[in-house]
């Protein structure tokens, strides 16, 4: 990337707020602004790439490709969840096609090597001949799999690629302690709790969107009659996250009046509050005095992006049997107040190829949250 | 027995071993390699036995089977582990 081009991008979104400019445009439609930030800003982080729910047993593997990356996500028989690169160390054959449970070992289908769930390499057929299983050159100790750092929080699977960024609860502090009222464990009902969304827009301009409320009376007017833009305010973290919160949570009801349960043991604060976080750099988080939820934000192409989203409860009961119909009735209502920010993270994405568009301007009182999103970008690209 | 009877039955090995693989079905492979190896060394073919032996190894890990520990355990004796 052309150094120049590079200092020029970048030096209009570092000005204050009043002043700043957007990221370019190239920032939305270039292959090569895409592949800068897979290593800057994905791959140097703590980015998001799945959920701890989906591999909910012991011997459990989920593979997936994250930019590009190979990755599988194995519960050992340890119950410890691990990421690796999901290729055999012998010729880099991708080991695990399918989600599903692994019996024993991993086999790779080329030349059967198998490795344990942990990664430790423990079988390599015929490697010093046919039926000689050991070679001196192939030190077994020295090639299992290739694991990657990760962390789980709020059940999302985060990892750090490069291997270098601090420990996730020493990166993520603030936000942790934020939320500490919401530690306990969450529950996941299964199908009717999930859905995905595929947006033909880069994945910034859906964290961007997410991080103001600015937009609410105009995108989600049923927000209106019980929330409106005076009851939201900021939540900036310079650096690490940004969002908006609420002041006027209205639990959903069902038809014989019926709730979901609180989080045990909540600070009455939280009766009529929720927040809502974009963690950097790809993660989009909420959080409710019954339920919560997780949007990880997959970027698979510059201007192409899935949401997969996942709603979870506070207690066994709100994501048992007789909480089913209310759980779909709230499943329902998150679907359509995300399909309702489609059309206008799509309309942003397609105005950037307009040749004239300087990457736009903040509202001083109303886009801080998105401003910090667009600096901490562009500090990543800057480093 | 006659010279022809240990080909016949591996013959019919070989061709139940290569359905098992069409069916993909590692529990089988296990199970028929073993039989093979089995045979093999009672017919004093060390090698073949060993060839075959590892190949049940292989399967009885991947399914987590209990048997891969004496496979790995006649591997090793004949100095192939």
């Amino acid at each position: 990337m052309d150094q120049r081009i590079m200092d020029e991008d970048l030096a209009s979104v570092l000005r204050p707020v009043e002043t700043a400019n957007g990221l370019p445009n190239r920032h939305y439609l270039d292959s090569d602004w895409f592949e800068t930030e897979k290593e800057r800003v994905f791959f140097d982080n703590w980015a998001a790439i799945g959920f701890a729910k989906d591999v909910p047993e012991n011997g459990d593997a989920r593979p997936l490709t994250f930019l590009g990356q190979p990755l599988v996500i194995i519960r050992g028989r340890d119950g410890r969840l691990r990421v690796f690169q999901n290729i055999c160390r012998h010729r880099g054959m991708i080991l695990i096609r399918q989600a599903g449970p692994i019996r024993g070992a991993i086999r790779c289908p080329y030349h059967s090597w198998c490795y344990d769930l942990d990664g430790a390499l423990k079988a390599t057929p015929h490697v010093g001949g046919p039926d000689h299983n050991t070679h001196a050159a192939i030190d077994r100790d020295a090639l299992g799999l290739i694991e990657v750092r990760s962390h789980v929080w709020r059940d999302v699977v985060f990892v750090n690629v490069s291997g270098d960024a601090p420990p996730f609860e020493q990166a993520h502090a603030k936000v942790i302690e934020r939320w500490r009222d919401f530690d306990g464990p969450l529950h996941h009902a299964g199908a009717d709790s999930g859905f995905a969304l595929e947006v033909a827009t880069n994945w910034k301009l859906a964290v961007e969107n997410y991080c103001e409320s600015y937009h609410l009376p105009w995108v989600h007017p049923g927000l209106n009659s019980y929330s409106r833009l005076e009851d939201h305010y900021h939540i900036e973290e310079p650096g690490l996250f940004s969002g908006q919160g609420t002041l006027v949570y209205r639990q959903l009801k069902g038809e014989d009046g019926e709730t979901f349960a609180d989080t045990p043991d909540l600070d009455q604060r939280w009766d009529t509050s929720a927040e809502y976080i974009a963690l950097y750099p790809n993660v989009l988080l909420g959080v409710h005095r019954d339920h919560s939820f997780a949007i990880v934000l997959e970027p698979v192409d510059v201007d192409r992006t899935i949401e997969h989203i996942e709603i979870y409860y506070h207690t066994p009961e709100s994501a048992g049997p007789q909480r089913a119909a209310l759980r779909e009735k709230n499943t329902a209502l998150w679907k359509t107040v995300f399909e309702e920010d489609i059309f206008v993270v799509e309309g942003m994405q397609q105005g950037r190829n307009a040749i004239r568009f300087d990457g736009g301007r903040f509202s001083p009182a109303m886009d801080g949250p998105t401003h910090l999103f667009h600096q901490w970008v562009a500090t990543q690209l800057a480093r | 027995m006659t010279d022809a009877a240990p080909s016949v039955m591996l013959a019919e090995l070989d061709r139940a071993i290569l359905a098992a693989h069409a069916d993909r079905d590692g529990v089988r492979l296990a199970r028929l390699y073993g039989e093979a190896a089995a045979r093999l060394e009672a017919g004093g073919d060390i090698q073949a036995a060993c060839f075959f032996r590892t190949q049940a190894y292989i399967f009885a890990l991947e399914q987590g089977a209990p048997e891969a520990a004496a496979h790995a355990a006649a591997l090793k004796r004949h100095g192939r582990l």
